[in-house]
């Protein structure tokens, strides 16, 4: 799919996105989802499914589930958001030497994740489409509800993974 | 007359069922129309029409394409494998099977729900498990030694 379509394509999920600006920085790719882009990984998709990756047991599609997921790999809990917006921004805003990841729900279940970027802003992995670089969590509405949790670990600095 | 439409629709006359496009003029015009459709005839719902095909493999076909047209941006297969048309391709049972592992051949997708769930096989190693071509790898080798390519 070019370009000017997948951009079609998202704008017409999310529209409160599209108003807001986002960009397009990968092709399509079915190899990885939303959970695996934000633990850094694409060649595995992690998912309650039969026959994919997760982390821990139960598979559960209950938030707690992507929660532990997430902590199997080093993240924590920061906080899980709500009316109080001045606590909410600090813990939205990306921090030098800090991964977060915010968790979208939809009633009680996780329905996607995203990850901050060094450069401030946030990236996110479409289902099987496109990763896109956005601004803020608003826009995901349709499709993944609201970010409800923020959860953060300590990057690990280049030399110490390579060494 | 009910009899005779109902014996016209049993014998299996695909010859006007041949395109995926409703019942035979009589049946179609008829109100009691659904009481008189063979349990055997070949049908899915599809674009929120119901449509009776020749055979399974233009029936799977046709829901293939509605679902793969009407797909979002779900995260999770379990998502993915609740539409209404991957529903009904489950709904196929066995017969299904041979088709979505031609399918699975030609192009890596999410499959692996519909699998599992008509046939309750689980063939991928832990070592594979999220990896997509590793994944349909172990089920195309589970068709092959159960006998269905």
């Amino acid at each position: 799919m070019d370009i000017d379509k997948a951009r079609q394509q998202i704008d017409a999920w999310f529209p409160a996105l599209a108003a807001q600006g986002y960009r397009i920085t990968s092709s399509a790719d079915v190899s990885y989802n939303c959970i695996s882009w934000a633990v850094g990984e694409t060649n595995r998709r992690w998912d309650i499914a039969p026959g994919y990756y997760w982390p821990i047991k139960p598979r559960a599609r209950a938030a707690q589930s992507l929660i532990f997921a997430f902590e199997s790999v080093g993240f924590k809990i920061l906080r899980e958001l709500d009316s109080d917006t001045a606590s909410n921004l600090a813990a939205i805003t990306p921090e030098p030497g800090i991964e977060k990841v915010a968790i979208y729900v939809i009633g009680k279940n996780w329905t996607h994740a995203a990850r901050t970027l060094e450069n401030g802003k946030w990236t996110s992995k479409l289902g099987d489409y496109e990763d896109i670089e956005h601004e803020t969590l608003e826009g995901f509405e349709m499709f993944y509800g609201k970010a409800k949790y923020i959860m953060a670990k300590t990057k690990v600095p280049a030399a110490a993974v390579s060494g | 007359m009910a009899k005779q439409l109902y014996e016209h629709m049993a014998v299996g006359d695909r010859s006007q069922a041949a395109s995926p496009v409703g019942l035979p003029q009589a049946i179609e015009s008829n109100p009691c129309a659904s009481s008189l459709r063979s349990p055997h005839e070949i049908r899915a719902i599809i674009e929120s029409e119901s449509r009776i095909f020749a055979t399974d493999e233009e029936k799977f076909q046709a829901l293939v394409e509605e679902w793969k047209s009407n797909r979002g941006p779900q995260s999770s297969a379990s998502d993915l494998s609740m539409a209404f048309a991957y529903q009904q391709i489950v709904g196929m049972g066995g017969a299904a099977v041979p088709l979505i592992l031609a399918e699975l051949e030609e192009r890596v997708d999410h499959w692996f729900w519909a699998l599992s769930a008509i046939t309750g096989a689980d063939p991928v190693p832990e070592s594979g498990q999220g990896i997509m071509k590793e994944m349909a790898d172990a089920w195309l080798q589970w068709g092959v030694k159960n006998g269905y390519r």
